[in-house]
């Protein structure tokens, strides 16, 4: 009995811990510390619980007499669920010292949290499209709330009904899709779905390629790629600093869950038409992407433009996996990794800085920083390194799989185009390090700001050291996985799907 | 006959979808939209029920003409917006044809889709869409996505108390 249930406990885990929030959130005696605390400990548990599971299975329905063929649990999404969770926590955690020092956030905020998570471990494990969208409408909803969490601020307010509207359209594609493949095939279990795609695929080509597309179109939107991304920098913008980071960070992970699900089972050998559609947006998304992000003098903004062209990297390698490219799927998920630690470095900085100033942070505030702040300066530099693809950084690792994955494919003219962007990519970050390192101090206060031993600032520090030691991927510590690991692991985890 | 009796009904409650719409995006005054927005959830009913669909035909008489639009009716005159309040939308015909004509090949792809269609599926027999067979289905295959579903309503209720509260006395950036 336990065995059977075994894979639902982590899901179940963060939903009570969901409710208990809830629950307390009505207490007026709790600190808000507690309910962080509480978030973080359910997090970790179900993150505890879940890391044996890897390794173990590989598809396996759960619980098929009553569930049928809807809920898989496979390495796959067991990996998945290691990133929500870690990241879900290290995302509260770093910024802890961001939500003490606001008004606004109390016990619901981390309920809703929560459900976002759940959301998005229910999108990882949904072997059908209807499951698979409501968890996504799940974790859109709770996010839209988070977004407009600071009822006060103008830009909050814009920022959450933009997002609502436009993504609520946006959502709307995938049902049409789901509608298109329900109408050819008769069925919406994915699995199933590619197996009538792989016998009668060719007869209704355009109709299953029309649905696909549809279905991309959620994604692509909700991932923020060219024609689709006018929310996007509005949105990162007006949330809140914690939820900006979520959404950039672990948000991305859950999108390119389902992404790579779908794409893996309906693309690879069917001959479906989808290949080219994802190519030339990689193109657009790298191109419109950068150019947003030269644009920008506000920190958040550039770090939001940024994310379009990060989505396009992964969208180059997403293309290659239709053209055969055995590496471009563990590069995805390599490359999730990787973006996420160098992300949650810089956005945890910035977090950190905002905490006590009540302006969205510009590049001029940064002016001599290595002066004022010389370890949080240097931690910054290191995150800027990774997110431009400096070699010995993890951040470069990243980049290097996309390309061979590209080249792999044979779209060497878009694995040029690749290089030519990170190459751009390296002005407005380094931007930003000369302003930190080749400024004088301009404040009347120029004198050192003491290094404050936080859990925020440690752990900003832990991803900045990671950031190094993935990039040299040396295996100086034989269990602990470098660069050459990771990718082992996410092999495995691909390998896990049916 | 019969068959040019449904095909005009079917025209009928096509209009109504599409005047519905047409409405919703034209009118000036909230008022006009929600009854635009009535129209066209009644016209969907109505193919529902052209299709003998009686279940689905109830469900969305109840709960989207019933319940969605009475909310927003209510919705409406609790804000009360008057003309003023209301953003000035001075390129509103160019924005329209202009968003027609982006949307176009879209339609005509989506119609090329539908067409091939066709007879794909098998003629249904009696009891299909009927509540008997509907509830067969939500329990057995659709047990999942319920579930998640009744997540996503609590979701969606506590998110819309804390958006509709008011109890905040600071004010500061970012």
């Amino acid at each position: 009995m336990m065995s059977t249930l075994a894979p639902f406990l982590p899901t179940t885990l963060v939903i009570i811990g969901a409710f208990v929030l809830l629950l307390i959130s009505t207490v007026r005696s709790i600190h808000l510390k507690s309910y962080l605390y509480i978030t973080v400990v359910f997090l970790l548990l179900a993150f505890a619980v879940a890391l044996p599971q890897f390794g173990t299975r590989s598809g396996v329905y759960v619980l098929p007499k009553v569930f049928g063929h809807t809920y898989l649990a496979d390495d796959f999404a067991t990996l998945f669920d290691l990133m929500f969770l870690g990241g879900g926590a290290l995302t509260l955690l770093i910024n802890a010292i961001y939500l003490r020092k606001r008004d606004y956030y109390n016990g619901e905020f981390f309920a809703l949290f929560l459900f976002a998570i759940f959301g998005m471990m229910t999108l990882a494990h949904a072997n059908d499209l209807v499951p698979a969208f409501i968890s996504l409408e799940l974790t859109s909803i709770a996010i839209y709330v988070l977004t407009g969490y600071h009822k006060n601020y103008r830009g909050s307010n814009e920022a959450m009904l933009k997002y609502l509207v436009l993504g609520s359209f946006a959502g709307a594609m995938f049902i049409l899709g789901t509608a298109i493949f329900y109408g050819v095939a008769g069925t919406t279990v994915i699995s199933e779905l590619a197996a009538f795609i792989q016998i009668h695929g060719s007869e209704h080509l355009l109709a299953l390629s029309t649905a696909g597309l549809f279905i991309m179109i959620t994604i692509l939107f909700k991932i923020g790629a060219v024609p689709f991304h006018s929310w996007l920098l509005d949105v990162y913008l007006g949330s809140p600093f914690p939820v900006t980071m979520f959404m950039a960070s672990v948000l991305k992970v859950a999108l390119f869950a389902i992404a790579l699900r779908l794409y893996l089972i309906l693309y690879v050998d069917t001959g479906l038409i989808g290949n080219q559609i994802i190519s030339f947006l990689a193109i657009l998304t790298l191109i419109g992407g950068s150019w947003l992000a030269i644009s920008q003098s506000m920190l958040k903004r550039m770090l939001a433009g940024s994310s379009i062209v990060h989505g396009g990297y992964m969208l180059i390698a997403l293309s290659s996996i239709g053209l055969g490219a055995h590496l471009a799927a563990p590069a995805i998920m390599f490359y999730l990794l990787s973006y996420f630690i160098s992300s949650v470095g810089a956005f945890g900085i910035l977090s950190y800085i905002a905490a006590d100033s009540n302006r969205p942070l510009t590049y001029e505030d940064f002016k001599g920083m290595a002066h004022r702040r010389p370890y949080l300066s240097a931690m910054m530099a290191i995150s800027m390194l990774s997110l431009s693809g400096f070699p010995s950084t993890i951040g470069f690792l990243g980049k290097f799989y996309i390309f061979m994955s590209a080249i792999e494919s044979g779209q060497f003219a878009l694995a040029g185009l690749g290089i030519f962007i990170a190459f751009v990519s390296v002005y407005y970050y380094f931007k930003l390090i000369a302003m930190m390192y080749f400024y004088p101090c301009e404040e009347e206060t120029c004198e050192q700001h003491p290094f404050e031993i936080h859990v925020s600032t440690l752990l900003i520090g832990l991803m900045a050291l990671i950031t190094i030691w993935g990039g040299i991927g040396t295996s100086l510590i034989p269990w602990f996985p470098g660069a050459d690991g990771i990718i082992s692991i996410a092999k495995q985890a691909i390998g896990s799907l049916p | 006959m019969i068959e040019i009796l449904e095909t005009s009904l079917f025209a009928l409650l096509a209009l109504g979808v599409l005047t519905g719409g047409l409405m919703i995006l034209l009118a000036r005054r909230p008022a006009t939209h929600a009854m635009g927005f009535f129209i066209a959830l009644l016209s969907v009913a109505g193919l529902f029920a052209l299709l003998h669909q009686s279940f689905l035909f109830f469900a969305q008489v109840l709960v989207s003409v019933g319940g969605v639009v009475i909310v927003t009716l209510i919705m409406i005159l609790t804000v009360n917006l008057r003309e003023a309040d209301l953003p000035p939308e001075p390129h509103q015909t160019r924005w329209l044809i202009g968003a027609a004509v982006i949307i176009a090949p879209l339609s005509l792809l989506l119609y090329q889709t539908l067409t091939t269609l066709g007879d794909a599926f098998p003629p249904v027999s009696d009891t299909f869409g009927g509540t008997r067979s509907l509830g067969t289905l939500l329990f057995h295959d659709g047990v999942l996505p319920f579930e998640i579903l009744s997540v996503l309503l609590l979701t969606a209720m506590v998110g819309a108390i804390i958006i509709g509260k008011k109890e905040q006395s600071y004010d500061r950036e970012s």
